[in-house]
């Protein structure tokens, strides 16, 4: 009977440790879904399967960020403006949700930057004056809080470079802050196995476009 | 073996719940177009799909008892349906209904224009108004060059649809500004007073505005303060007509920003001759304090306060005598205060309001005749929109307007004084109702009371329009409204119990916009009563009326495109205007002064990003303008020539906190007569002399250099917009 017991109490152990785990095994299956997406639509999937995750937990901030950032990242792979911008949109509704879990997050507000960074491509003679501060502006915050955080200095470094090869001047100080970046990510953990892990081959390309410009 | 089969159930058990289950289906909107990437799950799980480009859905769960369904998509409302897993599921039909979107959706377009970055559909962006060449960053000269208006080079202010220049009223926040424009001496353009770098946004309506706003005859314009700056910040700039400072210091929840600007005209009129007889060119001294607080969530506390000091000498004509110049001294002092608020009030209500105060005191002075006058507003406004339900919001507020003027004159000669002095009271409620049907089509019905203590009267103007978006470009909208604003305090003055004057509108108007093309037509009239005329112009026993009336028709075409060519945006304007009134001196129903039949305007403008630059050209070309040459005996009879401009700007960005910009004015040089000023009485000869009213040079150069210094070293001064 003890037999049975034991038997008993370690069957539903493992029942409820395979429901902690279905968070993070949801997660990580989806996560690994948006690291091989590569069309709007797909994006969109992703995007979907994060926000039903985010839905369903309640108080957890990294499903929105994963929306957010599935949303942003669609809108890489399309040109037309207003379709860029209804993409942003939605990621700025996911980041908003992801902040009122978690305020002062260094990763949120990389992301915040992140949307800015790609309403500027939409419209750059009109919106590069306003938007690229604001992104500039978020970035910032998120080194304060973390200057730890290699997609924030990343990113920086990216929108910097970008405002410096608009006058014509030297990238070095932009590069240097790319190539800070690249090497945080050569030992980079995250802080577990579903945090924010995404920019080393990002890194690799803006690293790329220094070499090119000397 | 007892123990193995119950830890065999056991697992079985645990198995079962691995059985899983697919649920399919189809999502449709109520015109039953299907939804696509609608977000389709089942409540508290994980299991779901979105939908494809027909609506279908797919997905497998693991579920087994009663679930909710929940459909979610951005645009519609979300909705559950109960779903019994345990039974047997058939393909699910699922209709979700559209969310009224009051940003983005079907909108009110008739007479109106809106500057915004926020709003995807709009006419303008904030950014125009200081890249239009021919506007030197002047707000009212890029009004001009949009349908409706009419120009009027020797005023600079904005003439709407056939209406006087006071017929169209400033806003700040939804704060009346007494006095927007600059001094100047007659027959001299003045400059809008404000900076374009304040303001976040504009709205300007040429008719058929909200019950919100009263006090106005013709139009509407409302400036939108900026929100927190980004950062602390100096900003310096260098200017062929003087220069400024100011400090932007931003803390988290709160900024203050202080300016001091000190132009003087003298040395550009010492380079460049003038028509204008300029004794001591035009200088001016321009004190700015802005203060912003955040209040909670989603509320902001602000205070402005702008004063502006300026002085100028000229050798003018004095009215009806056209052969004497006289010296005119002109000394103006300016005092305009907004303090607003607003925040929410709950999930479904915001309330915004505030205070404003404006006190404009000038002097002229000639050989002995010394002119003072004090007109003074308060303002006091709160106003609430409030979400009844999804498709019903409602605005309700009110507001009271007090007004002061005096003046006093002076004579040398024989040592008099004369004086008079009025001061009048307005109340006024108003609400407004919006029904939104769908995204396709809403009603706009609302009213103002007004009560003045100058006539002790009560009276209701309503206003109605209504927008239907036929399709997903296209929209029609039609608007009315009936609208007051009190006489001319000249006239006030007199006849302190003078009607308001009133007008009607009744507008009708296309719109479609695709792919950052725009095209709008609109076609108005507009019916003036209880205008004011003066029967005398002996000035000590005028006889003064609410007996004039007029009316003015028309339509506009406006074509705004910002794709065909890359890096180039460009507009054409277009104003038909026929219009006739009797009110002031007029002796019968004639069409006015300031009235051009037709007025066009195209705006070009081009980023260059390999020269960091940016170029624009405006051409403006407005019809005769009646004129009235006493020879003639007809009044107004006559017509000056068509008026042409071709003005050009030039930026440059230096270094990103760096802009160099440049803008000529009629660079073709264009000769232009805006009229001509005769002698009250004729010649020798029995004929009326008169001399040309020209601008005050052919052409106008301006050169400026703005320097931005902060710790971020990429911001400059566009960043405010």
């Amino acid at each position: 009977m003890k037999k049975v017991i034991f038997l008993l109490v370690l069957t539903s152990l493992v029942a409820f440790t395979s429901y902690a785990d279905k968070y993070e095994s949801a997660m990580t299956a989806t996560i690994e879904k948006l690291n091989t997406a590569s069309t709007v639509d797909a994006y969109r999937d992703v995007a979907a399967s994060f926000e039903r995750i985010a839905e369903a937990e309640q108080s957890k901030w990294l499903p929105f960020y994963y929306a957010g950032l599935s949303y942003v990242w669609a809108s890489h792979t399309i040109q037309d403006g207003a379709a860029i911008d209804g993409l942003l949109d939605q990621a700025q509704v996911m980041v908003d949700k992801a902040v009122k879990l978690s305020a002062q997050n260094d990763e949120i507000i990389t992301l915040q930057g992140y949307i800015y960074m790609m309403k500027v491509t939409v419209d750059p003679a009109s919106r590069g004056a306003q938007y690229s501060g604001m992104a500039m502006q978020q970035f910032g915050q998120a080194v304060g809080i973390n200057d730890q955080n290699p997609r924030a200095l990343m990113l920086m470094g990216r929108m910097q470079m970008g405002t410096e090869q608009f006058f014509g001047q030297d990238t070095s100080n932009s590069c240097a802050m790319i190539a800070r970046a690249a090497k945080m990510f050569e030992d980079y953990k995250p802080a577990s196995a579903i945090d924010p892990a995404w920019g080393k081959e990002t890194s690799e390309m803006f690293m790329s476009e220094c070499g090119a410009s000397k | 073996m007892k123990t193995f089969a119950i830890v065999l159930t056991i697992a079985f058990l645990n198995a079962e719940a691995y059985c899983q289950k697919t649920i399919s289906g189809r999502v449709t909107d109520n015109h039953h177009q299907p939804v696509f990437g609608a977000n389709v799950y089942l409540k508290k799980t994980y299991d779901g799909a979105a939908t494809d480009s027909i609506g279908g859905f797919n997905f497998s769960t693991s579920e087994n008892a009663l679930q909710l369904l929940v459909v979610s998509c951005i645009g519609y409302k979300e909705t559950e349906h109960a779903l019994d897993l345990s039974k047997s599921q058939e393909s699910i039909q699922l209709t979700i209904d559209e969310e009224i979107n009051k940003i983005d959706g079907v909108t009110i377009t008739a007479g109106a224009f809106e500057a915004s970055d926020t709003k995807k559909s709009v006419l303008l962006r904030t950014f125009d108004i200081v890249t239009t060449a021919g506007a030197t960053a002047d707000i009212t000269g890029v009004m001009n060059t949009l349908p409706g208006t009419q120009t009027v080079g020797e005023e600079g202010k904005l003439f709407v649809r056939g209406g006087d220049g006071r017929e169209a009223k400033t806003f700040i926040n939804g704060l009346l500004v007494g006095e927007p424009y600059s001094a100047t001496p007659q027959n001299i353009p003045s400059r809008f007073r404000y900076s374009p770098f304040l303001f976040k946004g504009a709205f300007f309506s040429t008719g058929g505005y909200s019950a919100e706003f009263g006090q106005a005859l013709s139009s509407v314009l409302q400036l939108n303060t900026n929100d927190l700056p980004a950062r602390t910040q100096t900003d310096i700039s260098l200017m062929t007509v003087g220069g400024d400072i100011s400090q932007t210091i931003r803390k988290k929840n709160t900024s203050v920003y202080a300016q001091i600007q000190y132009t003087d005209l003298q040395p550009y009129y010492q380079l460049v001759p003038q028509t204008a007889d300029w004794q001591r060119a035009p200088h001016s001294l321009n004190t700015t304090l802005h203060i912003k607080q955040k209040w909670g969530e989603s509320g902001s506390l602000q205070a402005y306060t702008n004063y502006d000091r300026s002085s100028m000498s000229i050798l003018q004509p004095v009215t009806g005598i056209a052969a004497d110049s006289l010296r005119h001294d002109i000394l103006s002092d300016n005092l305009y205060t907004n303090i607003a608020l607003k925040n929410s009030i709950g999930q479904k209500a915001s309330f915004s309001g505030g205070f404003s105060f404006s006190e404009n005191v000038s002097h002229v002075d000639t050989e002995n005749l010394t002119l003072a006058n004090t007109s003074r507003f308060m303002h006091g406004k709160m106003s609430v929109d409030h979400d009844i339900s999804d498709g019903l919001t409602l605005k309700y507020g009110g507001e009271w307007i007090l007004s002061n003027y005096s003046e006093s004159m002076h004579e040398g000669a024989n040592d008099s004084n004369q004086s008079a002095h009025v001061k009048s009271n307005l109340v006024s409620p108003f609400t407004e109702a919006s029904v939104y049907f769908s995204n396709k089509l809403m009603f706009r019905l609302g009213a103002r009371l007004e009560y003045n203590d100058l006539t002790d009267s009560v009276q209701i103007f309503p206003r109605a329009s209504m927008a239907w978006k036929f399709n997903t470009f296209s929209q029609v909208s039609v608007a009315y409204g009936a609208f007051a604003q009190f006489a001319e305090m000249q006239f006030l003055k007199w006849l302190p119990q003078l009607n308001q004057e009133q007008a009607k509108h009744y507008i009708a108007s296309y719109q479609y916009i695709r792919d950052d093309r725009i095209f709008r037509a609109e076609a108005y009239f507009k019916k003036y009563d209880q205008l004011v005329t003066i029967q005398s112009a002996d000035e000590l026993s005028p006889v003064i009326a609410n007996d004039g009336y007029g009316e003015a028709k028309g339509f506009e075409i406006f074509w705004r495109d910002n794709k065909t060519l890359k890096s180039v945006d460009y507009w054409i304007s277009y104003s038909y205007l026929d219009t006739e009134r009797k009110y002031g001196l007029f002796p019968y129903v004639v069409m006015p002064y300031y009235a051009s039949k037709h007025n066009l305007s195209v705006v070009y403008k081009q980023f260059i990003s390999a020269l960091k630059s940016q170029v624009g050209a405006t051409f403006s070309v407005t019809s005769g303008r009646p004129y009235n040459d006493p020879n003639t005996g007809v009044f107004n009879s006559k017509l000056t020539p068509v008026y042409k401009d071709l003005s050009v700007n030039y930026s440059y960005l230096v270094k990103p906190n760096m802009i160099l910009h440049a803008a000529v004015s009629n660079v073709l040089g264009f000769k232009n007569i805006f009229g001509y000023q005769y002698n009250a009485s004729p010649n020798e000869a029995g004929i009326y002399e008169g001399v040309a009213i020209e601008p005050p040079a052919k052409r106008f150069l301006f050169v400026g250099f703005f320097i931005t210094l902060s710790k971020d070293k990429n911001a400059n001064q566009l960043n405010n917009l």
